[in-house]
């Protein structure tokens, strides 16, 4: 198994030594960036109410300028992270054997192609989900980071762009890709269709997840959503009780809309907590990882009905 | 005799009218290193891929060691040995990796045998597979088709690429390594003169169909040659007419007739023989 699992890194390990070093210099950086921004001290220059330190205008310029400059970049890097790993670790894992006749050697060497793909597989998905895990670590620091006064544990900051909905995206990413690797059995055109395809597979889901969720939102009074809440919507209430939107208040008094001052009807805000965030994360990436056990378990299939090329 | 390899009916279809095998009928006999022949296109690579279970058939049935490969094509895998046409290293791996990856997935692999073979050719342990030449590539393709130890080997043009001393070289280990393991080899190739040297047995294939298939001896004493306008003894059958290579017109004759033909002869002999828009189609009669 061990010699196996060598082999395999060996394989790819053009592709395994670049994005370990990316992603080595990633996390570093951004664990040096939110270090840089916990020490301008601008916590308690972002509440919400009561009274700031005077120095808060100067503390704010520093601050911003860290963000702007570091960290905005490396959300950038930290956003880009799992499509890439998944797409260049994923992608030639099965195509590059078809294309360069490999899969000829090896399926007539092995009289399991099952055992054949676990052995590739495996060592490949679990670089992902390490790399990527590692990503969705120093996105976590760095969200704490710009977001002082906030239980990032507990706070929808950042949502899907930070811990294991990182991993879990690679994961997909990765998993879509070797099975399109199975199937058009060349490098190039994997990566382009698994881009394509995984960016919408992922996008679709997630949507699909976020109105999902959006069921499960509460109402609390007022347009305040608390710091780490999840906004979903906003109301207005209607003395009979009734809950609308700017059209219905228009259609229920139309001279509302015509005055000047705001509406004269109390708003109500439809929010996600943020203590429940873990387990709206922790369902996101059940699902997303599920669907690439489904992707990685058809091609398993696949590998055992193909021509090697 | 024991047939170790069978074809029954095959046919093979690419697309919806290529047939790269035709109602082919075949049989390769334990023991034997058979070679076979044909043009490109003839279905020489089909045929041997759909034994290790690459090439499903559209017609008929195969067998190799009475395994049927589309129904078991893990069984039929175990009891062969493949050696792919171009070599199919990992570029990236060692030798010595190659033999830890067959070590680790064929169950039996004989890591000593493979090293072996490899020592006495002086192929370095530790180079990589694109740092080798294509003979030592093809070597190291073969020592691991021998290492599995199956009792079947099919080698698909393994020839094509090498050097004539890397050929000989080539065929020289097969042969030792088939006469001592006592196995069945099923060589195809282009070059008549290797198969002279290194098989007992010859396939013609052509047109997708079994064109002959006799030993070498069989071969080379069962046909002569009529040279251009020579009268053709009475009773002997043409096979196919075709150039020498001056221009003269040659005809391949069955039985004793003309001067003995060879082996290579034969085969172009047969190969004419079988494309259906010859002329050499049209002199395919008795002689009168």
């Amino acid at each position: 198994m061990r010699d196996s699992i060598r082999l395999t890194l060996k394989m790819h390990r053009f592709e395994l030594i670049a994005l370990i070093a990316f992603t080595a210099f990633v996390f570093v950086a951004a664990f040096w960036v939110a270090g840089q921004l916990d020490a301008v001290g601008y916590g308690p220059c972002a509440v919400d109410r009561g009274p700031v330190p005077a120095n808060c205008e100067s503390l704010g310029r520093e601050w911003y300028q860290i963000q702007e400059s570091q960290a905005s970049p490396l959300f950038g890097f930290l956003a880009i992270l799992p499509f890439a790993t998944g797409l260049f670790l994923g992608g030639p894992l099965i195509s590059r054997e078809i294309e360069r006749g490999t899969t000829r050697l090896a399926w007539s060497i092995a009289p399991s192609r099952l055992r054949w793909y676990l052995s590739r597989m495996l060592p490949i998905v679990a670089a992902v989900a390490v790399v990527t895990f590692a990503a969705g670590i120093a996105a976590d620091r760095l969200t704490a980071a710009i977001s002082p006064n906030v239980d990032i544990a507990n706070a929808f900051d950042g949502f899907g762009q930070r811990g294991l909905l990182v991993a879990v995206t690679g994961l997909v990413m990765a998993a879509g890709a070797i099975g399109l690797g199975a199937v058009t059995g060349r490098v190039l055109p994997t990566v382009i269709l698994a881009l394509i395809l995984g960016t919408l597979g992922i996008t679709g889901v997630t949507k699909l997840h976020d109105d999902f969720t959006a069921g499960e939102a509460i109402l609390v009074d007022g347009e305040y959503v608390g710091r780490g809440d999840r906004y979903v919507d906003q109301f207005f209430r209607l003395s009979d009780g009734r809950l609308v939107d700017w059209n219905g208040l228009a259609e229920f008094d139309p001279g509302a809309m015509m005055r000047e001052e705001e509406p004269n009807y109390p708003i109500v805000s439809l929010v996600i907590p943020g203590s429940r965030y873990r387990e709206v994360e922790t369902r996101q990436a059940v699902v997303l990882g599920g669907i690439a056990g489904l992707m990685l378990a058809g091609t398993a299939v696949i590998v055992q009905r193909r021509r090697p090329g | 005799m024991t047939a170790v390899l069978e074809a029954t009916g095959l046919g093979k279809r690419y697309g919806r009218r290529r047939w790269a095998l035709r109602d082919l009928d075949l049989v390769v006999d334990e023991g034997s290193i058979t070679a076979l022949v044909g043009p490109n296109g003839s279905g020489k690579s089909t045929l041997l891929k759909a034994w290790v279970g690459f090439e499903r058939p559209t017609t008929g049935t195969l067998r190799i060691r009475g395994i049927d490969p589309v129904r078991n094509r893990g069984a039929a895998v175990a009891v062969a040995g493949y050696v792919p046409q171009a070599p199919s290293l990992y570029r990236e791996l060692t030798v010595e990796d190659h033999i830890t990856f067959a070590a680790y997935h064929r169950p039996g692999f004989d890591r000593a045998l493979a090293r072996g073979y490899l020592d006495d050719l002086s192929i370095p342990f530790d180079s990589r597979a694109d740092e080798l030449s294509g003979g030592q590539q093809a070597q190291v393709g073969l020592a691991l088709a021998l290492g599995t130890r199956a009792p079947v080997l099919l080698l698909d043009e393994p020839l094509a690429s090498l050097d004539p001393l890397a050929r000989r070289e080539f065929l020289q280990v097969l042969v030792e390594a088939v006469r001592a393991a006592g196995s069945t080899a099923l060589l195809s190739s282009h070059v008549i003169t290797d198969i002279e040297q290194a098989c007992d047995s010859l396939i013609v294939l052509g047109g997708g169909r079994s064109l002959l298939a006799v030993s070498i001896s069989e071969a080379i004493a069962g046909h002569g040659i009529v040279t251009g306008d020579e009268p053709r003894p009475i009773g002997a059958q043409v096979v196919g007419s075709f150039p020498s290579s001056t221009g003269e017109r040659l005809t391949l004759m069955r039985g004793l007739a003309g001067r003995p033909a060879t082996l290579e002869e034969v085969v172009i002999g047969h190969l004419a023989a079988g494309r259906p828009d010859r002329p050499a189609k049209a002199e395919r009669k008795v002689a009168a």
